[in-house]
């Protein structure tokens, strides 16, 4: 909880000293920093949510290890293209117990484990002009790698494999100093992975992002 | 000042990554003890009356020495073993054969093994996390080191250390007492240089496999095993008379 204060207290210090790059207000007092030709570069932690398939038959607990890095390059107001990567870990422990097989059974603890790699790129449209929060919509699209284990005891089967992943977006950035280069960004993402082996159609998760944005 | 904002938050987020790969789920020993039981589910058990458990336990190792496997015996490991298995048998209704006789001409008979190996791998780690014991204890036991950096690869640099591990395993094989006869008769007829294709088969109807990762306390790891009997027989309803 301290290293988290720490870091919110880091990023609103940065928010408001931040002024390298300010702009100068248009006539209509808009402060022109975002959502104009130029980029931004956001790094983001990630909570994952297990949804589907995956959360009834494979891991339901929640991840909280996983980060994000994209960017995001302004056509003209209001259209972003972009690209990034991101990585997430999920993982669950099921108590001892006993699993019947055809022939038998088997007792024993199991661990279930996947991690993901996700290469995208990105399209967002932003609707409403602000000098302090921009909402925005967007679709990621691209491959992701993943790495899937059942395990049981010390065994395990392993798939990794990459598969094909659609992530619809929504989310805003928060500028604390509409002047500044710096902002802070929280979004949600429903991550669709194209996983179509035995008992799944797919993958899914509900992830949250919180980050930081610099504009580029 | 704004280039190194991005290269501290890159940096934040690469701690950020390698503190992430060190927090999934605990795990203790006993959580890597498997009971595994396979059987034939044609077979009628009932059809069974009695039988007998080979008077010692057969153990195998590729490390243990002479005393070692001598100790085995003499300490009362094999003793413990065969007794809880004879003590499981009867109270699914079955007789023990105890006359040479009737050992003979036993329902079924029951041989366990004992299996004690050392394994040794080698794992990396990055020399900055300054954890090398870390993935040795949590990797070693069912990992190999490419599941950790899938995508980073090994860095010139980086740490190596060698970590070794002994598994034990308990096998109980259910053997038909016909079938074992039928063997025995082949063999007194034909020798051990007779041709192996005409030997009748030996049917084995039940299977136990115990297996999990010893620790340095005998006792704890004798505990475990008896447990993993009484796991054998829970998984086995159709065992009962």
């Amino acid at each position: 909880m301290k290293k988290f204060y720490i870091l919110i207290m880091t990023i609103v210090a940065l928010g408001l000293s931040q002024n390298t790059y300010a702009q100068q207000p248009d006539a209509t007092g808009f402060i022109r920093t975002y959502a104009q030709p130029g980029g931004m570069l956001t790094f983001d932690w990630i909570i994952g949510v297990p949804m589907g398939t995956m959360s009834n038959d494979f891991i339901s607990k929640t991840s909280t290890r996983g980060f994000n890095m994209e960017y995001r390059y302004f056509l003209n107001d209001p259209l972003s293209i972009g690209g990034g990567f991101s990585w997430q870990g999920f993982s669950e422990k099921f108590e001892r117990s006993t699993y019947e097989l055809d022939e038998g059974a088997i007792t024993s603890t199991r661990f279930n484990y996947l991690y993901t790699f996700p290469l995208y790129v990105n399209f967002h449209y932003y609707p409403i002009k602000n000098n302090h929060f921009f909402p925005f919509i967007g679709i990621n699209a691209g491959a992701t790698s993943i790495d899937k284990q059942d395990q049981i005891g010390r065994y395990y089967i392993q798939d990794k494999s990459w598969h094909f992943m659609l992530q619809p977006e929504v989310g805003a950035l928060l500028k604390i100093n509409p002047r500044g280069g710096f902002g802070i960004v929280v979004k949600a993402k429903y991550n669709y992975i194209f996983y179509n082996e035995g008992n799944y159609n797919a993958l899914t998760q509900l992830n949250f992002y919180i980050g930081a944005s610099f504009d580029f | 000042m704004k280039k190194k904002i991005v290269y501290l938050s890159f940096l934040m987020l690469i701690f950020s990554l390698t503190s992430c790969y060190k927090t999934t789920e605990d795990a203790v020993l006993e959580d890597y003890d498997i009971t595994l039981t396979y059987y034939n589910n044609e077979f009628d058990f009932s059809t069974y009356n009695t039988f007998y458990v080979r008077d010692s336990v057969i153990i195998y190792s590729d490390y243990l020495t002479e005393e070692e496997l001598e100790k085995f015996y003499t300490d009362g490991n094999s003793d413990k073993i065969r007794a809880k298995i004879v003590q499981e048998f009867k109270d699914l209704g079955y007789t023990e054969a105890l006359s040479e006789d009737d050992i003979t001409n036993a329902s079924f008979y029951v041989n366990p093994i004992v299996s004690l190996s050392k394994q040794t791998q080698v794992y990396y780690y990055p020399y900055w996390w300054g954890y090398p014991g870390y993935w040795g204890w949590y990797g070693g036991y069912y990992k190999s080191t490419d599941y950790y950096y899938p995508y980073w690869g090994y860095y010139p640099g980086w740490g190596a250390t060698s970590y070794s591990y002994k598994t034990g395993s308990l096998i109980m094989e259910l053997t038909d007492g016909d079938s074992v006869r039928a063997y025995r008769a082949w063999l007194a007829e034909n020798g051990e240089t007779g041709d192996p294709n005409t030997a009748p088969i030996i049917e084995i109807n039940w299977t136990a496999y115990i297996e999990g990762i010893l620790s340095s306390t005998a006792s704890y790891n004798e505990g475990r095993a008896i447990t993993g009997v009484e796991e054998a027989f829970k998984q086995s309803p159709y065992l009962k008379k």
